[in-house]
């Protein structure tokens, strides 16, 4: 038989325990079933793949308990077989997976903290750049502002839920007993960012209009565009946000309309 | 000669090393142990940035490293992913490693990737393809590789050679070296029902590069004959520690690394396992002095 055809079965079979150990492993003896043998494969394989979703998704674990954890992973395992052997990144779309996977449903928020795992973990592995200070932005003359661009960090994540999510993912990094301090949240709608400007991912709430405001940065937007995601009343408040933004690390260069003066940047 | 034979890379030094862990930056930097060398798994460092590359960058600045690759499925019937092989290039040229490893093994199949070292047939199909695969990866990273035997729980009824014999031609072919795990050589033979000792004892030594070491778990198959797993998640037993005595009277002194990947340790349990193979590697740079002053 073909290596290739071969391989074939031999997965078929690994990732199907009902299925008989594939021909040609084991030697013919007579009464010599291999299933226990094989189960090693079907083991690593199974268990390596939920094992790497626990790790990144340790609150997400804990909200469910690891028994039903795993019983997830394992439906999103069988459907998601990785495609590259780089795992830092699998398990990417689990967030998205928990919030249509119906025995979840009665804890709506779920996949709303996975999304800040997640984020937190492409903050983890993003590309390394210096952040600027907000004095780079007041170097800006006034009437170019509106046709600047801030480039923000490669680590910058946004997340908006309309569940108290980023108060859930805060209480499991310092609460003695989360599930019961959880009982006393509000159950309000929070944004929040993460962001990497060094060695430690930062988790923020931040403003709910904020978030917009942000994410048109991050689009490429303009200073002036972006503000239009404002709401009228909230305007005044642009410093405020710009602000934060600044202060945890989240630009990485200001960049004033062309021909006019040279970005201000530090390269990394 | 082809250009990844002529290349002058430094090499690992013949002392004690250990896998390098995350768990373990901060008291590797704080303490600088004295310690040959550390290994890492390059998938674990494809990130574009973040703190693995961070303290990557300052442990290597002290210390020799390894990068030994898991997922190149070279023992696989698909192509080299190419993306992959680019992956890699990029780590040996940032980190300038002095050893880049592989296994004998199969991850992916048809595009999808497996995350397990999964075993093949030993036959002249399966020998072609895998020469190809290491041909390929010298050519492209442009450098002498060490090919690692497994750790196996199934044989195929196809297998035509041995797995010495498999290797020394693979050697013979390629010129690749090899990485002897004295802790797999332990396991598939007692998986298998083989001597170990006759395992080091026919093995092409002179092609050895490295040695690797490693705790296992045990269980049973379905004739309630033990098999042992590769789980890389406890001290190393006395009989490995007993092969490895075997294998450096034949080798000499080598670089040997101590991998501890799951439940790992606190840094002086890792350490400790490390200090015992520089004893054992200590022993054999005794011995080798030994014989040549009764040369001379």
């Amino acid at each position: 038989m073909l290596w290739s055809d071969l391989q074939a079965e031999f997965v078929e079979s690994l990732r199907d325990p009902d299925l008989p150990v594939p021909n040609g492993v084991g030697l013919r003896v007579r009464n010599n079933p291999q299933t226990k043998r094989f189960n090693v494969y079907r083991n690593n394989v199974a268990v390596g793949l939920t094992d790497n979703l626990a790790a990144s998704y340790p609150v997400t674990q804990q909200l469910v308990g690891e028994e039903f954890f795993t019983g997830m992973a394992r439906v999103f395992v069988d459907q998601n077989a990785p495609r590259s052997p780089v795992m830092l990144h699998y398990g990417e779309h689990f967030p998205e997976f928990i919030a249509g996977f119906e025995p979840a449903q009665s804890l709506p928020f779920l996949a709303d903290v996975a999304m800040i795992e997640r984020s937190w973990n492409q903050a983890y592995n993003a590309a390394d750049a210096y952040p600027v200070g907000i004095g780079t932005l007041q170097e800006i003359a006034p009437d170019l502002l509106e046709d600047t661009v801030l480039r923000l960090h490669p680590s910058l994540q946004i997340v908006r839920s309309e569940w108290p999510a980023f108060s859930i993912w805060h209480l499991h990094q310092t609460a003695d007993d989360p599930a019961t301090a959880m009982q006393e949240l509000a159950p309000k709608a929070e944004s929040g960012l993460l962001v990497r400007p060094s060695l430690d991912v930062d988790v923020r709430l931040i403003p709910d209009t904020a978030a917009a405001f942000y994410t048109a940065l991050q689009g490429g937007k303009t200073m002036g565009e972006a503000a239009e995601k404002l709401p009228e009343a909230q305007t005044s408040e642009m410093g405020s946000m710009l602000q934060l933004l600044f202060s945890c690390g989240a630009v990485q260069s200001v960049e004033p309309p062309a021909d006019t003066q040279s970005s201000t940047s530090i390269a990394n | 000669m082809p250009a990844h034979q002529s290349s002058k890379t430094a090499a690992l030094p013949n002392r004690a090393g250990v896998g390098l862990k995350a768990e373990h930056y901060a008291d590797i930097l704080e303490t600088k142990p004295d310690i040959g060398w550390f290994e890492v798994h390059p998938e674990n460092y494809m990130g574009l940035g973040g703190p693995p590359h961070h303290y990557l960058t300052r442990i290597r600045e002290s210390y020799p490293i390894s990068l030994h690759g898991v997922g190149l499925s070279i023992g696989g019937s698909d192509d080299l992913n190419g993306e992959h092989l680019d992956r890699l290039r990029v780590l040996v040229d940032r980190y300038q490693p002095e050893s880049f490893s592989e296994h004998l093994a199969w991850s992916t199949h048809d595009s999808a990737f497996y995350n397990d070292l999964l075993p093949l047939p030993y036959t002249s199909e399966t020998l072609a393809i895998v020469c190809d695969h290491v041909d390929e990866l010298q050519e492209y990273i442009g450098r002498r590789m060490l090919l690692e035997n497994p750790a196996t729980y199934v044989v195929f009824e196809e297998s035509s050679y041995d797995e010495i014999d498999f290797l020394k031609e693979i050697t013979s072919r390629t010129g690749c070296g090899l990485l002897l795990d004295v802790n797999n050589v332990f396991i598939s033979c007692t998986n298998h029902r083989r001597s170990a000792d006759d395992y080091i004892d026919r093995f092409p030594v002179e092609h050895v590069g490295e040695i690797h070491l490693a705790g296992h778990a045990q269980d049973k198959d379905d004739q309630g004959h033990q098999v042992l797993i590769d789980a890389h998640d406890r001290q190393v037993i006395e009989p490995v520690w007993q092969l490895l005595e075997r294998t450096l009277h034949r080798t000499g002194p080598v670089p040997t690394l101590v991998e501890w990947d799951n439940d790992v340790p606190e840094w002086p349990t890792l350490f400790a396992e490390a200090a015992r193979a520089e004893a054992y590697l200590e022993n054999a740079r005794s011995e080798l002095k030994e014989a040549t002053h009764a040369v001379v």
